[in-house]
């Protein structure tokens, strides 16, 4: 996934729920509590679900990751260590929906942007395992 | 549909209808049915439960051949249940999670505030409250007497996104 990767067809609400299915399999196995959003290449919610007694901050979280991650085809990941580095990458504070914490990753299938998975309710490396389980079961 | 359920819809629609009359037709009282402001307010829909009610949506819709967003919140609003079936309207993944957030925040069918706005008057202060959404297909979720939540369904002809609401509330009784 890079800046010329081209942008498919919306991720469809079955692959979705794979692509969620697997990044909560991920969560329950650590035992961790999640939310999940997956979301189409312009951020439109596709999915969502949230386990029982997540923290409720965790149900916007994970969609703003997930839209971030498909409105600039990157995981917040890469947000998130742009900031770290400091200086000019403060700026990413500037960016419209950019969420610079792990937990968003897009979604590609046959080399094409799909969407986005975004996760919430754990640490946010934990977060970032999940959503990373989550595209990788759909990726093709 | 089996005749059951179809019976089973009837009752909730007329239950609804009968909410908005009350509501419609009571202005002396200046308040609505108080059923609406004492329900008790439960612990948030489990996400078990949220996907039943969900799927009776969505199968509603698929049966009739019509295109849904489905959405399940909690009391507070927040989203515990979302699936937008494929080539639904884009604008409906909002729409849907408005009008479950309107029932849950507001206790009530968000048809009752369309049929206040189709009075006039006074009743276009809906508008002006905050969440508030006056289109048919938000209805609450009463579990054991308390509000757990609501859905909304959006996607067709209001009527139709109604319908779908009311089929993933009956799922649940």
């Amino acid at each position: 996934m890079d800046a010329l990767t081209p942008i498919g067809l919306p991720v469809s609400v079955e692959t979705a729920k794979k692509a969620a299915a697997a990044a909560l399999a991920e969560a329950r196995k650590n035992n961790w509590l999640m939310a999940v959003a997956v979301v189409d290449p312009n951020g439109t919610l596709v999915y969502y679900e949230k386990m029982d007694n997540v923290q409720v901050a965790s149900a916007d979280v994970c969609i703003d990751k997930a839209r971030s991650a498909a409105l600039f085809k990157r995981p917040t990941k890469a947000l998130q260590d742009a900031i770290a580095s400091g200086g000019a990458g403060l700026r990413i504070f500037a960016l419209r929906a950019a969420v610079p914490v792990e937990g968003g990753v897009p979604l590609e299938m046959n080399g094409k942007l799909v969407g986005a998975i975004g996760l919430s309710g754990g640490q946010s490396n934990e977060d970032g395992q999940c959503a990373t389980a989550g595209a990788n079961a759909v990726k093709t | 549909m089996t005749a059951h359920s179809v019976v089973k819809s009837l009752i909730v629609l007329t239950l609804v209808l009968c909410a908005g009359c009350a509501f419609a037709q009571a202005p002396a009282a200046a308040t609505p049915s108080p059923s609406f402001y004492l329900t008790p307010i439960g612990q948030t829909i489990s996400l078990e439960n949220a996907k039943k009610a969900a799927a009776a949506a969505v199968a509603e819709a698929r049966k009739n051949g019509w295109l849904q967003a489905v959405a399940v919140v909690s009391p507070g609003g927040y989203l515990v249940y979302y699936e937008k079936m494929d080539n639904t309207q884009l604008a409906s993944a909002d729409l849907a999670i408005d009008k479950a957030r309107s029932a849950a925040l507001y206790k009530r069918p968000t048809k009752v505030f369309g049929d206040a706005l189709e009075k006039g008057g006074a009743n276009l202060r809906v508008l002006a409250l905050k969440g508030a959404s006056p289109i048919e297909g938000g209805l609450p979720i009463i579990m054991d007497g308390k509000l757990v939540g609501a859905i909304g369904s959006s996607g067709d002809t209001v009527e139709h996104d109604g319908q779908c609401a009311t089929a993933g509330v009956d799922a649940l009784r």
